[in-house]
């Protein structure tokens, strides 16, 4: 991939009155690539996602750029006028989440929503029959068996996968240069889970889109992503290939995450020799009260005094380390 | 697990309809169709099942909460439930200590003078510090408020606790503390425990025995590590098909 990535966080930091949420994010993601934020409650991921789509209610771009390299070249998103804004969204960047019965309009039936999509998006439609076609190419394309009767359905007469369907539909319909998906398989049954993880990396794929793929999940996130970034308390502090990121992990709260998942390889015997758990005391530090130097310092295993140290601008960026993958962490730099 | 083990609850082929339809034409849907099952003292039985396979109205019959229309359901002790949001089920105007103490007071379990050494003693029980016993829901984390959850349930003294997807909303190194908790409440206090989840990496780590069901009868049913190993049914087969744990990276294509 020569070409320049197609969304480009560069030193981000988002602040909700006094408080910094995001704290100087750097990312990447090239065409047809599909980068898995990965973070906890708290973390920053749907705010990272609201500030690229210009949706932050009540929080401001308080540092850093948010560069867009798309059909109508590159652009700071950051610094778009909201009329701009509204016209990259559900175009070039087009958005799925988690609960798509919140997202479609109950009292709407499913086609006349497409169709809706496709007359703002899609000006080489010209007549509404062309239009009423590639509604129905777009549901077959997600694997909707019969699209003529999905296209008269409400929403409500839809399943939960079915109308996730219907959301990436039209997340695609403008071939969008960039995808955001937070959480979009958070409330869908395990089978369907898989079949709509398929289904987005498929669509991705085939429209060079890139994606980033806000998780919690990490089953999600080995399933649909080229790369993984891993996000706590507003800083970044691991990213690199996914299967890395997954199978040895760098930085000590992603090795924590991973010795957490209910994996019968993770269990270990306790103080008493039970097998249990590993688990991670402490609780992620809020907004307002984020701790001096690395923001995991104080529930960190491997912490030392320098770990607590007050941070030079800037220091607080991931190092690189062998492979592709970078992490934040004063242990992993003095190591040979 | 031996046969010495007491039974806590036993449910024999379990209906549960819910009416359906306009109020001119009502109708029952059944919802469970036939379900049996028993949970013994310090063991933990986890029901798997998608959205709509009835395993939370097997939950809220066994609570009392759901219209069976036959069968039989017998419970020894006592019975909590702990559900998925506790902020839901906690009430958000009390004090954590005052909404343990009420469960004290309602089941009189603790003399008026007892009950605040008693919540304490559950706070600590499920992990948590005593200064928390003044604080409101909305003050804590999710992790804290999942064990207050646990707490509260524990207060009545429970034999038998039903967890309705109770770490479904906790991220995983919070939800790892709470098995571990659940697993440390079997073994120390012997309590049994329903699980109803449709998460089967946590059943694997969880639960001694599991039922599988689907569409309102269970399919499957057996020791959680040999279902795993060897799932018998085409519908356990296809679920554990469909979940992949992190690790298995190199099946994609």
């Amino acid at each position: 991939m020569t070409s320049a990535p197609v969304l480009v966080l560069d030193d981000l930091s988002v602040r909700f009155g006094a408080a910094t949420v995001l704290d100087g994010v750097s990312l990447h993601i090239a065409r047809g690539e599909t980068l898995a934020l990965i973070g906890e409650s708290g973390s920053g991921k749907s705010v990272t996602a609201l500030a690229v789509m210009g949706l932050l209610r009540g929080g401001t771009v308080s540092g850093g750029r948010i560069m867009l390299t798309g059909r109508g070249g590159q652009r700071d998103l950051a610094r778009l006028p909201e009329r701009e804004m509204r016209r990259l969204r559900g175009g070039e960047i087009a958005m799925i989440f988690q609960e798509p019965m919140s997202a479609l309009n109950p009292l709407m039936r499913i086609g006349a929503q497409i169709l809706e999509s496709l007359t703002l998006h899609r000006p080489d439609l010209r007549t509404p029959s062309r239009r009423r076609e590639e509604a129905a190419a777009l549901l077959a394309q997600t694997g909707i068996a019969d699209p003529p009767r999905a296209l008269r359905a409400f929403p409500h007469e839809l399943s939960g996968g079915m109308r996730q369907r219907v959301m990436i539909a039209m997340a695609f319909c403008a071939s969008p240069a960039l995808l955001i998906a937070d959480e979009p398989t958070t409330a869908l049954d395990a089978a369907t889970r898989g079949r709509i993880l398929a289904l987005i990396r498929a669509m991705a794929a085939s429209h060079g889109t890139a994606t980033l793929f806000i998780t919690h999940d990490f089953g999600a996130a080995a399933a649909v992503a080229d790369r993984a970034a891993v996000l706590y308390a507003g800083r970044l502090l691991e990213d690199g290939p996914i299967a890395a990121v997954l199978d040895s992990p760098a930085h000590p709260y992603t090795q924590g995450l991973i010795a957490s998942l209910p994996d019968p390889a993770a269990l270990h015997p306790d103080e008493r020799g039970r097998r249990r758990l590993h688990g991670m005391p402490g609780t992620v530090p809020t907004p307002g009260r984020r701790p001096e130097g690395c923001v995991f310092q104080p529930r960190c295993p491997i912490a030392r005094p320098a770990c607590a140290a007050p941070m030079q601008p800037g220091s607080g960026a991931l190092r690189p380390l062998p492979g592709g993958r970078r992490a934040a962490c004063l242990a992993l730099e003095t190591a040979p | 697990m031996t046969d010495a083990t007491p039974t806590l609850l036993t449910v024999e082929d379990l209906h549960v309809a819910y009416p359906a339809g306009p109020f001119w034409a009502r109708r029952a849907r059944p919802v469970v169709r036939g379900v049996s099952f028993d949970v013994r003292e310090g063991e933990i039985v986890g029901l798997i099942g998608e959205s709509g396979s009835g395993k939370s109205t097997i939950a809220r019959a066994v609570a009392g909460l759901a219209p069976v229309t036959a069968g039989r359901i017998a419970l020894t002790g006592r019975v909590q439930m702990i559900f998925q949001d506790p902020l839901s089920s906690l009430d958000p105007m009390m004090r954590v200590g005052a909404q343990i103490e009420e469960v004290l007071a309602i089941h009189r379990l603790a003399p008026r003078g007892g009950r605040r050494a008693r919540a304490v003693e559950l706070l600590e029980r499920v992990g948590l510090s005593a200064d928390l016993h003044g604080r409101l829901p909305a003050a804590l984390s999710g992790g804290q408020r999942a064990r207050v959850g646990i707490a509260r349930a524990l207060a009545a003294e429970p034999r038998l606790l039903i967890a309705d997807e109770a770490t479904a909303a906790l991220d995983v190194s919070v939800q790892a503390l709470v098995l571990n908790l659940l697993m440390d409440l079997r073994d120390d206090l012997g309590l049994a425990i329903l699980f109803i989840t449709h998460d089967l990496a946590v059943v694997r780590i969880l639960c001694d025995r599991a039922l599988v069901l689907h569409h309102g009868a269970v399919v499957e049913a057996g020791e959680t590590a040999a279902l795993f190993a060897a799932p018998s049914h085409d519908y356990t087969r296809a679920l554990l098909a469909a979940h992949h744990p992190a690790r298995r990276l190199h099946d994609r294509t």
